[in-house]
């Protein structure tokens, strides 16, 4: 269950995006070391706690993934042109892989105990996987479940590309201004991943017919 | 522009949207090499599997079931043995590869043929790789056999289920502990997709066991896809496995 508690502690959010889009990542004091911020990159596989100032991309990147997910389990079993749900399998994959990635950086981001922990969520739990979503609480999956079937893969892709078009600005935003390498490769990869994607999208026949 | 605009409004929906929808574990697991029934479904090579196709990595249940769909009921396909699963010809010693796209802890991995477990690899309670792979030796073995391959979670009370059609040849040792329909088709120790091999290329679609070249590392294709920027092999574990 979703405590109301949870939505004070996402709600700072927009706010980080916002400065994230705006170029003004916050520069936030870090009392971690002298390799912190300078832009001296910790060895790859010493990864382990992501600067401050990467953590709202984190945070926006994880909510964005986690809607990714949600709008291919509202595909599935839907689409009609074997290209485009090749391409969302893949996509919820390869961002699946990506979502844990991030909620490991972001868990190590907060000190433990800390009940704002980005991680709160993500606990396991089981079967809950295969609730169906809400379309009465979200526009576009409305769309998708109202969508005719012949016209569905149409709708996805307008849902999709424009889901996807969200991710490449945040990733583009950030990409400058991040400081992890790793973070810094992780937006480089999803700004070229996704507008690849959109590209691709952009070239089905039911792109083109809708 | 109206792009800029609307991505804070519209990642502030999202997380919304996250809170009110159930959002969806990544889940988690599967055998990709052989290929396992939901694997054979995700590639489209077994038509009509239902909503398996989209997450072959989902097949989750408590521990202790012996059924390839973990009493999971939309999943009932891969228990039906009259599918026409085609079965992987191997020969007595077969390297099983799993897909983890949620890497659980693990306390261990078992085996089964039939009600005889064949193999258990330990799994120490630490987090295995994207990928990890047994050598199991199936000497005693022969002809067509459905081998169900389990994932024991260490910190849950699940397991991840995958059931994987052989066609056992050539080991010889000891005799075969159960009867076998009839090994019609004999032994061939070549995979049964061949892998096309080159160096990884953008645009091109790739098929689960085709092998690429990149960056010097040769990569097997686990999740079908076209290949695009950004999805380079070593970026993408969910895609490719290193071999």
């Amino acid at each position: 269950m979703r405590t109301p508690g949870a939505v004070l502690r996402i709600a700072p959010l927009p706010l980080a995006v916002l400065l994230a889009l705006a170029g003004c990542a916050p520069t936030v004091a870090t009392p971690t070391g002298p390799a912190s911020g300078t832009g001296a990159p910790p060895a790859s596989a010493g990864f382990a706690r992501p600067d401050p100032a990467d953590v709202p991309f984190l945070t926006a990147m994880v909510a964005h993934h986690d809607r990714t997910r949600v709008i291919a389990v509202a595909a599935a079993g839907r689409i009609t042109d074997a290209e485009l749900r090749t391409l969302v399998a893949a996509v919820d994959a390869t961002e699946a892989d990506e979502l844990a990635t991030m909620r490991r950086w972001l868990a190590a981001a907060t000190p433990p105990g800390d009940p704002a922990g980005p991680d709160a969520h993500s606990g396991h739990t089981g079967h809950d996987a295969h609730r169906p979503p809400s379309p009465t609480t979200d526009p576009d999956l409305a769309r998708l479940s109202s969508a005719a079937a012949e016209r569905f893969d149409a709708v996805l892709i307008d849902v999709l590309t424009a889901h996807q078009g969200r991710a490449v600005a945040l990733a583009r935003a950030h990409r400058p201004v991040a400081v992890g390498p790793e973070v810094r490769d992780l937006a480089d990869r999803i700004e070229r991943s996704r507008t690849a994607q959109i590209r691709l999208m952009a070239g089905l026949p039911a792109a083109r017919a809708g | 522009m109206r792009r800029t605009i609307a991505v804070p409004l519209a990642s502030a929906g999202a997380v919304v949207a996250s809170l009110a929808v159930a959002v969806p574990v990544q889940a988690h697991g599967y055998i990709s090499g052989p290929p396992s029934r939901q694997a054979l479904c995700a590639q489209g090579r077994v038509p009509d599997c239902g909503q398996i196709k989209y997450e072959p990595q989902s097949v989750e249940g408590p521990k202790g079931l012996r059924s390839c769909n973990a009493g999971i009921s939309h999943f009932a396909v891969l228990n039906d043995d009259a599918r026409g699963w085609p079965a992987t010809s191997v020969g007595s010693s077969v390297t099983f590869t799993w897909t983890n796209t949620a890497r659980h802890a693990t306390s261990n991995w078992e085996y089964f043929i039939g009600g005889t477990r064949v193999a258990t690899v330990d799994g120490g309670g630490s987090q295995p790789g994207a990928t990890v792979s047994h050598t199991v030796n199936l000497g005693s073995w022969s002809g067509r056999q459905k081998l169900l391959a389990i994932w024991n979670i260490a910190d849950t009370a699940n397991a991840f289920y995958s059931c994987v059609d052989l066609q056992i040849g050539g080991g010889g040792g000891n005799p075969t502990p159960t009867p076998t329909p009839s090994p019609t088709r004999p032994p061939t120790p070549a995979p049964t997709t061949p892998a096309p091999s080159g160096t990884w290329t953008a645009g091109q679609a790739y098929r689960v066991g085709d092998q690429v070249t990149y960056g010097g590392a040769t990569y097997r294709c686990v999740q079908p896809h076209t290949a695009l920027p950004g999805w380079e092999p070593p970026n993408v574990p969910a895609l490719w496995a290193r071999i």
